[in-house]
């Protein structure tokens, strides 16, 4: 018996109907058809929408079912299903991820950290962002002894650089350690990683042939690659390597 | 009377630092005014064979046990670090000392303290008679 007292149960006892269950069997087929195109692509623009499609899909079917939930709190014809409830977490746990990986830790790292103006590093990342036709970063340093270096792409790209790094590296590792850093904003790396730890909410996760961790290692070939040499890169990542696992 | 066999101190117990942290620490009380991690390294190479990560290492590990202290410093370059002692040479040796009683004591507790008594009683009767 639909209750017509308010919209919300008017909608709830209309999407949890046997009526909707063909829409939302279009939604799990598109959901997978979604996933199997993930490993297909090949480009990370791609693969990073395809991810952000496929949750989309996936999730749809549960925020349709959850306005039930939410109508029990307005209508007595409702009633709160605690597996519902459990379900619409799901989907708030993404969003809320996403927040948190696009803006909460950038946003941390960002006001943690100094922004360099005006130095040889500077010019270094300027002139290499324009050859690879890349907005040029901003290059900010953290206040730590560790080897550190890391980067995001959002709005607007940035590279951290630990103190620790600007003492310990000599300028040509320094170079190669930005090389790695520009070859990851430039593959949009950041994003990649941020929607693959978002694609494990999916029970398709294993399916979308994540996982490989080859990023790295073609950083490091890009580095490689432009100064003519891996010895820096590869230097600069056992000074990394020496300074976690030192015994004095 | 218990007699003790089998002392295990780990180094820990007793807060001595290492010969390297040593090393740094004898430079750091040369110059109080604060030194670059470099020119640290630049000192200690002069007697020993060592990388540039092992004193920034061992720099890092004196400020996290608070036997040294670092400010930074931002510049062109981007920024480092100027590391300076927190205790003077005499104040770390006190230190050290009252460290390694302290982990005596936990570690054997009223034997520790009946030996140190009768060891110092002796010292003191000692230093009298002479």
């Amino acid at each position: 018996m639909v209750d017509f007292s308010s919209p919300t149960c008017f909608m709830a006892e209309t999407v949890v109907g046997p009526n909707m269950l063909p829409l939302y069997a279009t939604f799990l087929f598109l959901a997978a058809v979604s996933v199997f195109a993930i490993r297909k692509v090949e480009t990370p623009k791609s693969k990073i929408a395809l991810v952000y499609l496929h949750l989309v899909f996936l999730f749809m079917p549960i925020a349709l079912m959850s306005t039930n939930t939410a109508c029990g709190f307005t209508c007595s014809t409702c009633h709160n299903n605690i597996s519902l409830l459990l379900l619409y977490s799901i989907p708030l746990t993404a969003v809320t991820s996403l927040l948190f990986g696009f803006v909460g830790v950038p946003t941390y790292y960002t006001l943690t950290s100094r922004k360099i103006m005006n130095s040889s590093i500077r010019k270094f990342v300027l002139y290499q962002s324009k050859k690879l036709k890349i907005n040029p970063p901003d290059i900010r340093v953290y206040d730590t002894a560790k080897l550190v270096a890391f980067s995001f792409r959002s709005l607007k790209s940035k590279v951290f650089l630990s103190i620790g790094a600007l003492e310990v590296l000599n300028r040509k590792e320094l170079e190669a350690v930005l090389l790695h850093e520009l070859a990851h904003i430039k593959r949009l790396d950041s994003l990649t990683k941020l929607s693959q730890k978002l694609m494990m909410f999916s029970p398709f996760y294993f399916f979308a042939g994540f996982g490989n961790g080859d990023e790295e290692r073609e950083s490091d070939n890009y580095a490689a690659g432009v100064q003519g040499t891996s010895i820096h890169i590869r230097s600069a990542r056992r000074k990394v390597a020496k300074f976690g696992s030192a015994r004095y | 009377m218990v007699i003790v066999t089998n002392i295990h101190l780990r180094k820990k117990d007793c807060g001595v630092v290492s010969p390297l942290e040593n090393d740094v620490l004898k430079i750091l009380w040369k110059n109080p005014k604060g030194m670059r991690v470099r020119d640290i390294y630049n000192r200690l190479k002069r007697n020993r064979k060592i990388a540039l990560t092992s004193v920034a290492v061992i720099l890092d590990r004196l400020y996290k046990k608070q036997f040294a202290a670092r400010k930074v410093h931002y510049g062109l370059g981007g920024g480092y670090y100027i590391y300076y002692p927190t205790l003077s040479h005499d104040d770390f040796q006190k230190s050290v000392i009252d460290e390694t009683v302290n982990g005596i004591i936990e570690k054997f507790g009223p034997i520790a303290v009946n030996y140190f008594n009768e060891r110092f009683s002796k010292k003191t009767r000692g230093s009298k008679n002479g």
